[in-house]
């Protein structure tokens, strides 16, 4: 059967399908004739594989479903969200009512119960939409779980908490294959990793976001990770570090190219803002660059849409106090028209570049 | 190579929820193990009750805040009539003061007063309650009346100089029945050597804080200078146990009490290994 999870199989289910429709082309056009006991045994297998599929992973079987499982989707990570919320608000509604015993209980019940009916209603759910409520809900009760334990006990504020925080929404998002829970543990992992940059370096663990190169160090712990440990079986997983990694590292970017007082360098405001201009554009384009050479569409968008920003960024300063609006507007189009024809000439190279590799 | 099954994230989920929640409860036990650290008594004046609006009014957590103060450099009486709570800049945290903290301080320039804005260090902070800094607030309060009081007896009808007066008659009634007699009056790097100084458990306790310079230009014909700044202390909020809830719950601000609108009480709060308060008591009282 070859696929481990819901996301491969689909995949695999979307490519066969795209593959029969490319196949009655070349059959109509002449270009390629299968003989009858190759067909059949070609639709056998596709038919076996897509039934396997269905009945393991409950993938989409048409487009029809696919839009549908769109939807689902979209209210599976509202309600994940909501739900969360709701335990949140339940907590604090009825909180001061319980004795200081059974709130201690309570909390440890509801991070283990609720730990547990996710992994029950993983076993039981091929679908994965359930699952992720589920998995929200148990994230949540263990957030509220150790943060409530530290308001009923008064209890220092401390950025290891973010530890098992991270570790358990990590545990969850591989087990259960699920990015939401990923960019939860990606999340505390930053924050974590900024905070104790920015302790290292004498500040107080909760002003880390007051030096915005306290977040560089994450950044390259995001870039480096997916490239040391393969993640060949969690289709998405990459990408995701990938993303949040180039985010940790252009948001600062962009607010010390505008904010030189908030550098740990010391030197003149200006002079930091234009440093860290150029090192937005050179990051951006080796981005560019990246995402080309290693076929990772993420990174090369995001870094595009990072080396608009900081272009834009230079085009306000330069002339919006000196240019009639119309004309600043008509220039950020016409770079936007530039910048289409840059990347089609780019796809084009790209395409005669894979031609002659192949 | 271990085939990762699900026992193995049933097993390490179990593990990771039991072992932070034994770090969290063994820490807050070792906290209150052994004699507290320090332990006070305290008013409606010096603990603020909770707000009930937060969340809608959907938040039954009771929670009670140190009413903390600084003494600050009077100003006309400003400083005086309406002391600031949780912020402040007292007098004995000044330049020699932040470089004893380990604060660097650079070489003053319009970057280094701007880059160094709000970036705060952790440090000890010693409280002080019903102490000498209490006993010179109202020393001040009375100083600022007797000021008013001669200005008013130069210029008896003047209205501008009556309300002066009174104002600063209001001042001195707040200071006496209202206002916190818990001042942050030190600050330090360590526990036992802050502890050797201020010896009195009942009278002070030492807590985790942040404190932060800035350089202040000074039109007042004194020198523009660094100063410290103390941004927040710790552990300055303590839950309060389901048996105490109703001591507080028609407890009021300090000033409702005073105009016999509310209930008084007084509590006793301990501060333990890692100077983290807990509630010990609470009882209604008799307004002081």
């Amino acid at each position: 059967m070859n696929a481990s999870s819901r996301t491969e199989a689909q995949q695999r289910a979307d490519e066969i399908r795209v593959f029969q429709r490319e196949l009655e082309h070349l059959e109509r056009e002449g270009a390629l004739n299968l003989s009858p006991e190759q067909r059949l045994l070609l639709d056998s297998h596709h038919g076996k594989l897509l039934a396997q599929y269905a009945q393991t992973f409950d993938i989409d079987q048409d487009m029809q479903a696919k839009q549908l499982s769109l939807g689902m989707r979209v209210a599976s990570l509202l309600g994940a969200l909501a739900l969360a919320a709701s335990v949140f608000f339940l907590f604090h509604q009825f909180w001061g009512r319980f004795s200081t015993v059974a709130q201690v209980a309570i909390l440890i019940s509801a991070a283990f119960a609720t730990f547990f009916a996710t992994l029950w209603i993983q076993v039981r759910d091929s679908s994965g939409y359930f699952t992720k409520l589920a998995a929200m809900v148990a994230f949540a009760c263990f957030v509220l779980n150790i943060a409530m334990l530290g308001q009923i006990f008064n209890i220092t504020p401390s950025d290891k908490a973010l530890i098992p925080w991270a570790a358990l929404a990590f545990l969850l998002a591989y087990t259960c294959d699920l990015r939401l829970l990923q960019v939860a543990g990606v999340l505390c992992l930053i924050a974590f990793i900024s905070a104790s940059t920015g302790t290292w370096s004498g500040m107080y663990w909760l002003d880390f976001g007051t030096r915005p190169e306290n977040f560089f160090p994450a950044a390259l712990a995001l870039l480096v990770f997916p490239q040391i440990v393969g993640h060949d079986r969690f289709p998405g997983f990459a990408s995701l570090y990938r993303i949040f990694g180039l985010l940790t590292l252009f948001l600062p970017i962009l607010v010390l190219a505008n904010w030189g007082y908030g550098s740990y360098l010391e030197a003149a405001p200006d002079l930091i803002e234009g440093f860290y201009q150029i090192c937005g554009f050179a990051v951006s384009m080796a981005a560019i660059i990246l995402g080309i050479r290693r076929h990772w569409p993420e990174v090369f968008n995001t870094g595009i849409v990072f080396f608009v920003i900081f272009l834009y960024t230079k085009f306000f300063d330069w002339w919006w106090e000196v240019m009639p609006k119309y004309l600043f507007f008509l220039v950020l189009g016409l770079t936007a028209v530039l910048f289409l024809f840059v990347i089609k000439r780019l796809r084009a190279a790209v395409g005669d570049g894979l031609r002659r590799a192949q | 190579m271990i085939i990762w099954q699900r026992r193995h994230t049933l097993i390490m989920g179990l593990a990771l929820i039991v072992m932070t929640n034994a770090v969290a409860l063994l820490g807050a036990a070792y906290n209150r193990s052994g004699s507290p650290e320090s332990q006070l008594v305290l008013s409606q004046r010096e603990l603020e009750s909770p707000d009930r609006q937060r969340y809608g009014g959907e938040d039954s957590n009771f929670v009670l805040r140190l009413r903390w103060r600084v003494i600050q450099p009077d100003m006309d009486g400003q400083n005086v009539a309406w002391p600031s709570y949780y912020f402040g800049s007292p007098e004995w945290l000044d330049e020699k003061k932040l470089l004893e903290l380990g604060i660097d301080l650079p070489q003053v320039d319009d970057n280094a007063k701007y880059r160094h804005k709000g970036l705060q260090k952790d440090v000890l902070l010693v409280l002080e309650m019903n102490g000498t800094t209490y006993q010179r607030a109202l020393e001040r309060a009375r100083a600022y009346l007797a000021k008013e009081q001669a200005v008013l007896n130069v210029m008896p009808g003047s209205q501008e100089f009556a309300r002066r007066f009174k104002a600063a008659s209001e001042a001195l009634a707040r200071e006496e029945s209202e206002n916190s007699r818990l001042f942050v009056v030190d600050a330090g790097l360590d526990v036992s050597v802050l502890r050797a100084r201020y010896l009195a458990r009942d009278r002070y306790v030492i807590v985790h804080g942040r404190i932060y310079p800035a350089y202040s230009h000074s039109d007042r014909g004194q020198q523009d200078r660094w100063s410290g700044f103390i941004g927040d202390i710790d552990n300055d909020r303590i839950s309060v146990p389901l048996k105490w809830r109703q001591v507080f719950e028609s407890a009021r601000d300090p000033g409702a009490v005073a105009a016999d609108k509310g209930t008084a009480f007084e509590a006793v709060v301990a501060f333990g290994q890692r100077q983290e308060p807990w509630l010990v008591s609470a009882a209604a009282s008799l307004r002081p």
